[in-house]
């Protein structure tokens, strides 16, 4: 295990996105010549590729699917994640599904939204930038991440998950007011 | 307009988190249908994941454009000096060379070694990732035009968009139209042009340019490309080794 990749976790975890700034240009032009040879892409697929691993890579960070260091740095991950990314075409393409690889994928749906759902989304995403702390962490890792109550309450050193959840209900009031929302 | 109650928030999460058993989830699902209200308040918490996914989202993505802008700054990639003009004049007369070899030294073998190797290369994504909207408009016509197989119109979408903007991927694609189109002589010129480049489509362009080399019957520069696929291990090894091994 890696300490470095390790506090790169942390700051990511926290949204600090900056971290991953020397990593990004140093990986990008070996990744992209990896894959364009590996897998034959454009260079244009294989700059969207390596775009596409390193949004996995944060995501699976954000949601708390990936909170320990368990390789020797992101290279190691950004490399297992486009791997993955291409045998999901591949296995797109033959039509089969296999149960591996649940790791690394991002299961946000992209649902189409209607007019009324995407202003609601817009009026939601500018209230979460005032939120501020502690509700803006709670609401995102429980309702963005996979984090229980109970993680909650550890990670945000809570005493109880009845706090936790009291504290919820609260941020969500708070959030519903500043989007004019009872 | 109701207000959110304590209570209802945490049947809405035991939903969501999956902690119902399945007569509860029904019950739960009823009430959505029941409870415009109820309904309304939890699609507004189902759009926070989706919020916050598009927040880390257009962070992520902004952050990297700007990387991406200061990544291509200090590589520092050669600057294209590509002169049309010279290319015309040369093009014109090669053309001419070109029509004297096809009826005085024709080496159907090259021809039929061409046309068992190539095909033109695929285009799969065509994202520009620009800001302005009418160059995009460009090329995304010359992209349409290329997967049409309209290679004559797409190259000369691509060179007007060249005379515009310098890109190493669509002086690639202008040099596979042109080879496609049957014009081997500026697909040399064009692909050689690449190659002064430090290149993401290295492999790309010396495979075509193997290729357009021997459409052009020139034999001695065609092995030479292909060898290189050989000793550089690229993708097109095995391709290579074969056409080598055809070559007269």
């Amino acid at each position: 295990m890696s300490e470095q990749l390790q506090s790169i976790i942390d700051r990511v975890a926290l949204g600090d996105f900056k971290v991953l700034e020397n990593v990004y240009k140093q990986e990008k032009l070996p990744f992209a010549r990896w894959v364009i040879k590996k897998y034959r892409l454009s260079e244009e697929e294989a700059l969207e590729l390596f775009h596409t691993s390193v949004e996995i890579f944060i995501y699976n960070i954000r949601v708390g699917r990936l909170k320990e260091a368990k390789s020797s740095g992101v290279k190691t991950y950004l490399y297992a994640i486009a791997k993955n990314k291409m045998r999901e075409n591949f296995r797109e393409q033959k039509r089969s599904v296999s149960e591996e690889d649940v790791l690394l994928e991002v299961p946000v749906e992209e649902e189409l939204l209607d007019e009324e759902k995407h202003i609601k989304l817009n009026m939601l995403k500018k209230a979460l930038e005032s939120l501020g702390s502690p509700c803006s962490e709670i609401l995102r890792m429980f309702y963005y991440g996979e984090y229980s109550n109970e993680e909650i309450a550890e990670s945000l050193k809570y005493s109880n998950t009845n706090s936790v959840k009291t504290q919820k209900y609260k941020c969500l009031k708070r959030l519903r007011a500043l989007m004019g929302i009872k | 307009m109701k207000e959110l109650t304590e209570k209802d928030l945490a049947l809405m999460d035991a939903y969501l988190k999956g902690e119902m058993s399945i007569a509860e989830q029904q019950n739960f699902e009823q009430k959505l249908q029941s409870d415009v209200e109820f309904a309304n308040q939890f699609n507004e918490i189902k759009l926070l994941k989706r919020a916050y996914f598009e927040q880390d989202q257009e962070s992520i993505r902004t952050l990297m454009d700007k990387w991406d802008q200061e990544y291509l700054v200090e590589e520092k990639l050669p600057d294209t000096n590509f002169n049309w003009k010279w290319v015309g004049g040369i093009a014109a007369s090669l053309i001419l060379v070109l029509v004297a070899t096809f009826f005085f030294l024709k080496q159907p073998s090259n021809d039929v070694l061409f046309a068992d190797n190539f095909e033109p290369y695929k285009l799969v994504l065509t994202n520009t990732r620009g800001h302005d909207a009418e160059e995009d408009k460009l090329l995304e016509e010359a992209y349409r035009l290329y997967e049409q197989g309209n290679f004559e119109e797409a190259s000369r979408k691509f060179k007007h968009k060249l005379r515009r903007q310098k890109s190493l991927k669509v002086q690639f694609y202008l040099g596979v139209s042109y080879l496609a189109s049957g014009n081997a002589t500026d697909a040399i010129t064009v692909f050689q042009d690449c190659l002064e480049k430090d290149s993401l489509l290295k492999a790309q362009v010396h495979w075509y340019l193997g290729l357009a080399y021997l459409k052009n019957n020139d034999v001695q520069n065609a092995k030479k490309e292909f060898q290189w696929h050989i000793d550089e291990e690229s993708s097109y090894k095995d391709e290579a080794s074969t056409i080598l091994s055809r070559i007269e």
